[in-house]
């Protein structure tokens, strides 16, 4: 995880709205990367981010001290407000690092079963603050180490669910919108894409919707998941 | 001895058309200003070129559209744009609102294309202070790059834009050829005001797991600092060979960056995949001016 301060003239943020990260000692420059805001609390203005060391921009996250400063666009995207998703209970799907953009929305839900899949049992994120929250945590990883042996798509029961929120790796998001399809579910999918700019300018990271080409940056990232051309 | 610090401030003229200072925005780098507008004033730049536009809404290429590479960015967007039409009606009532020049970027299928192109923009579009003619993109089948890339038919292109326009002609030039020199020269017999180079640098990456290509459209084109040796480089050869107006694009990333290629010859600049890198950059370049 990475925390910092955000300025002054950041005062609301969306669930599932992302920011845009890039350190001042790198080089060469690298393109902004983005992140899923994690946690934003509007009182102390601190924003954390969640992370998985890929590349050389993550490795330089990790060795990142106290006081350093950080150049960042926020609060991007369209996000989802609480209000737009159906009351009853709803289901979030999460894969691997996929988690993160689903905990600001779990905070306005009271009623919600979490699916969450992972590589292995150590990459699970705050466990135990999801088992407090949700009603019920369903896990699977592909190593089998804990939970359910193989695809957190398996698991899925979905005809107890008025609504399904996912975030996770294309295939994982596909499989399940094609089954929220078949039980007519409404169901938002939070989509990645390589970004260059984040904010609506390069047409870089589009996905391919029912009304055409779509910003994942701008029009994104949460879609509904019966309009997206998987 | 130029001075640097001095041009940076300057007023930059093609012809009779006056840009309070050399420091553009690229297209396709840029949208059509709304979202820049957030984060910057636009008020303070030289000039906007806007997203490339045809004559008909294209769609684009399908994603992947976009590589980071070391120090720059390899992209194939495929010039998804709502049309010329949708442009003058939808686009430019925002950008009037400042006082900015704007300058329309464009492509054809053909050269009847890029005439229409003009002439539609001369009759409906106002407050445009130049046309940027696209003979460069390397991302479409049809049109940019093929009519870049032969000297007879950038002279013809240019020549029929230049028919149909009432504001400045800059031909975009692409680096993907053998010489630069001979395409600038032909769009200067077409009657270019003004040229600007470079375009992207024609480029590959593949995924080494999937042994693909990582663009949905295989091949794209290379910006960022990676490309300014290049760009440096066409521009003082162009330098040698034209008085025209010279308006330097490629990887500037610095206002260093931006003096070197005033050092090459440049009479303004273009700032393109740095505003991706950091915008803070570009903000206190144009507050120090």
């Amino acid at each position: 995880m990475l925390t910092f301060e955000a300025p002054l003239d950041l005062t609301t943020v969306n669930p599932c709205q992302f920011l845009t990260i890039s350190l001042p000692d790198i080089s060469p420059p690298f393109i902004k990367k983005p992140f899923s805001i994690y946690h934003f609390d509007p009182k102390t203005r601190i924003i954390s981010i969640i992370y998985r060391v890929i590349g050389k921009g993550t490795a330089n996250f990790s060795r990142q001290t106290k006081d350093k400063r950080v150049t960042v666009l926020a609060p991007l995207g369209n996000g989802i407000k609480p209000s737009e998703l159906p009351p009853g209970k709803l289901a979030f799907v999460a894969g691997g690092i996929g988690i993160a953009s689903l905990n600001l929305i779990s905070q306005h839900i009271s009623e919600f079963d979490l699916y969450y899949g992972a590589r292995t049992q150590t990459e699970f994120i705050d466990l135990p603050s999801w088992n407090n929250r949700a009603m019920r945590v369903f896990l699977s990883t592909d190593d089998h180490s804990v939970g359910h042996p193989g695809v957190i798509t398996e698991v899925l029961k979905l005809d107890q669910y008025t609504g399904l929120i996912a975030c996770g790796p294309h295939i994982m998001l596909k499989k399940v919108s094609e089954l929220c399809k078949k039980i007519d579910l409404p169901h938002w999918v939070i989509l990645e894409e390589y970004m260059a700019c984040g904010m609506g300018v390069c047409m870089g990271c589009v996905v391919n919707t029912t009304s055409g080409y779509q910003r994942v940056c701008k029009e994104g990232p949460v879609f509904n998941g019966t309009d997206i051309i998987w | 001895m130029v001075d640097l610090h001095q041009k940076l401030k300057s007023p930059f003229s093609i012809g009779k058309t006056i840009f309070p200072n050399p420091i553009w925005l690229a297209s396709g780098t840029c949208g059509f200003g709304e979202e820049l507008a957030e984060c910057l004033n636009l008020n303070q730049l030289g000039g906007i070129c806007l997203k490339g536009t045809t004559l008909e809404p294209r769609a684009g290429n399908p994603p992947p559209r976009i590589v980071e590479t070391p120090s720059g960015i390899l992209n194939s967007i495929g010039l998804q744009n709502p049309g010329i039409h949708a442009v003058i009606n939808q686009k430019l009532p925002f950008l009037n609102q400042f006082k900015v020049p704007v300058i329309i970027n464009f492509s054809g299928k053909t050269e009847e294309e890029y005439g229409e192109i003009a002439r539609i923009i001369s009759e409906k579009a106002k407050n445009i202070a130049a046309l940027e003619v696209n003979i460069s993109c390397p991302n479409v089948k049809k049109g940019g790059l093929t009519f870049g890339t032969d000297p007879a038919s950038v002279e013809q292109v240019i020549r029929t834009v230049k028919q149909n326009a009432n504001v400045p002609v800059i031909a975009k030039l692409t680096p993907n050829v053998t010489d630069i020199t001979t395409i600038a020269k032909a769009a200067e017999a077409g009657g270019a005001d003004a040229l600007s180079l470079i375009n992207t640098v024609t480029g590959m990456a593949f995924d080494i797991k999937t042994q693909k290509p990582k663009l949905a459209n295989g091949i794209g084109g290379l910006s960022g600092p990676a490309i300014r040796p290049i760009a440096i480089r066409m521009v003082y050869q162009v330098r040698q060979c034209t008085t025209l107006p010279i308006i330097g694009i490629g990887g500037i990333a610095t206002q260093d960056d931006i003096f070197e290629f005033f050092c090459a010859g440049a009479d303004a600049v273009q700032i393109g995949t740095m505003t991706f890198l950091d915008i803070e950059v570009l903000r206190k370049i144009l507050d120090s001016i």
